[in-house]
């Protein structure tokens, strides 16, 4: 059987940045010094993860990134470290469940009033819908998926952004679906604060990520304990970011995320070197009697399809473990944006791309799915 | 053949249970047929590597691809336990049985 081919990006990319299992490894099995506890020579990764990161955000001052093992503990951090106690949240139903279920315990323990702003058919949020609930609830915190990772639908972050900070409010946005794939600018977007993952479009290896944190916003820390500095305060000290990073840090894996910035720095690229083949697959569905979820104006290489006759879990078995094609099945942990989408109650199959995909991949699925939908049985 | 491992897969959405029987053997065409007594069998031989869907009328669904070593067993809310219950001692007495020439 030929080698997989895989879709499956917007879950986690595959293959990684060129290098990255051999600098993980050289890490792992290097003598451990404590960066900025007990004095080291040599480079320091979290320092060049962070001063990279800075570069991709354009957002200044390196010790503003916080580094975590994803964007889950991110947005948890961000949302307990807040003070939202009888404050509005608004978000959208285009969220992952990684923003929905912090802010659901939050509303449950009756700590906040959350308001969840509808999607329109593609998957981006009701803009006329979001600007009312702004003007009428004046949210202390509005949380905006950058990219949908159910239709690839990219929201307009300027606009809604900048009507949140007029009403008085912050703005937190959630790029795991982006950051590695399209341009941020911190500034030019409103963004406040902002939430990324390491191992999806940043080519880094799983159990990284992090946050962002503008200068003037204060978060009381979620984890406290060992920091390697201060160890006279009972109390975290106050400096950035070591306030918020409490334990020891996973260096290898930072090492290795510092070595997938570098590389893209070295090999700059944007989603929408990826709209040929993207377009490609889009035409192959429709000509093979899929029904796609089309989505009009910028987007990422993620693409939404049902196959008639054919239940979402049992095409993407076969595909999978039948064809060798890697896709993702159901509701992608995105469950409110399907109600909108139309795709309730089983969801999708969704194939996303990266920059390693080519031609012939796109050509080996849309193959596999011809035969799956004209195969008697 | 015998089962080495039964994992739940996921939470269904509509409170039905869905197992994976890994098994020490890979699935081949009799095992599936035996599975298929009796039941409507959707049978995709042509793929490369090929698919089956039974349908049990008491609404158990069991699915999987020939050449792999686990299936995939869901039971519908309504009497799960018990069908899973009939389901388990069916498939470890099939397992027991040798296939016939046929």
């Amino acid at each position: 059987m030929p080698p997989p081919i895989y879709l499956n990006n917007a879950a986690t990319s595959f293959p990684k940045a060129p290098g990255l299992g051999e600098e993980v490894c050289a890490w792992t099995e290097s003598v451990p010094y404590h960066f900025g506890r007990s004095g080291s020579p040599g480079i320091d990764p979290l320092r060049v993860c962070r001063e990279r990161l800075a570069a991709l955000f354009s957002s200044g001052d390196p010790t503003r990134l916080v580094l975590t093992k994803g964007a889950t503990e991110s947005l948890n951090i961000i949302f307990h470290g807040l003070p939202l106690d009888g404050q509005t949240v608004l978000s959208t139903a285009a969220e992952h469940n990684s923003v929905l279920r912090p802010l659901y315990l939050l509303k449950k323990k009756g700590k906040i009033d959350l308001c969840l702003v509808p999607c329109d058919i593609q998957g981006r949020v009701q803009r006329e819908e979001w600007h009312r609930q702004v003007r009428e609830r004046r949210p202390a915190l509005a949380v905006l998926t950058h990219s949908s990772n159910v239709s690839g639908a990219v929201h307009p972050v300027e606009e809604l952004f900048a009507q949140v900070h007029e009403n008085g409010g912050i703005t937190l946005l959630d790029a795991s679906q982006t950051a590695g794939l399209l341009p941020i600018d911190v500034d030019r977007l409103g963004v406040d604060l902002l939430a990324f993952t390491g191992h999806k479009y940043l080519l880094g290896p799983p159990g990284t990520g992090g946050f962002y944190v503008r200068p003037g916003i204060e978060l009381a820390p979620l984890f406290v304990g060992g920091s390697g500095v201060r160890s006279d305060l009972l109390e975290m000290p106050p400096e950035m970011p070591g306030r918020l990073e409490p334990g020891t840090p996973a260096v290898a894996l930072f090492a290795g995320l510092a070595l997938s910035l570098k590389w893209q720095e070295q090999n700059p690229f944007f989603a929408s070197a990826m709209n040929d083949l993207l377009s490609r697959l889009e035409s192959g569905l429709l000509e093979a009697g899929a029904r796609v979820f089309r989505v009009d104006g910028e987007r990422t290489p993620v693409l939404s399809f049902t196959l008639p006759n054919w239940d979402v879990a049992d095409a993407g078995k076969v595909l999978q473990e039948s064809f060798g094609i890697i896709c993702r099945t159901g509701l992608h942990c995105a469950p409110l944006i399907h109600e909108w989408l139309g795709a309730i109650p089983g969801g999708t199959i969704r194939f996303s791309l990266s920059r390693f995909n080519v031609a012939e991949d796109i050509a080996m699925a849309l193959d596999a799915l011809h035969l799956l939908l004209h195969e008697d049985h | 053949m015998k089962i080495i491992e039964v994992r739940k897969v996921e939470d269904c959405f509509d409170g039905a249970l869905r197992l994976e029987y890994r098994f020490d053997g890979e699935i081949a065409e009799p095992f599936m047929r035996r599975l298929a007594t009796g039941s409507r069998l959707d049978y995709f031989p042509d793929f490369p590597k090929p698919f089956f869907k039974i349908f049990r009328e008491d609404g158990l669904q069991i699915k999987g691809i020939l050449g792999s070593f686990d299936i995939e067993a869901y039971f519908p809310r309504m009497q799960k336990e018990e069908i899973k219950r009939n389901f388990e001692a069916e498939l470890l007495q099939l397992l027991e049985t040798k296939p016939t020439a046929d």
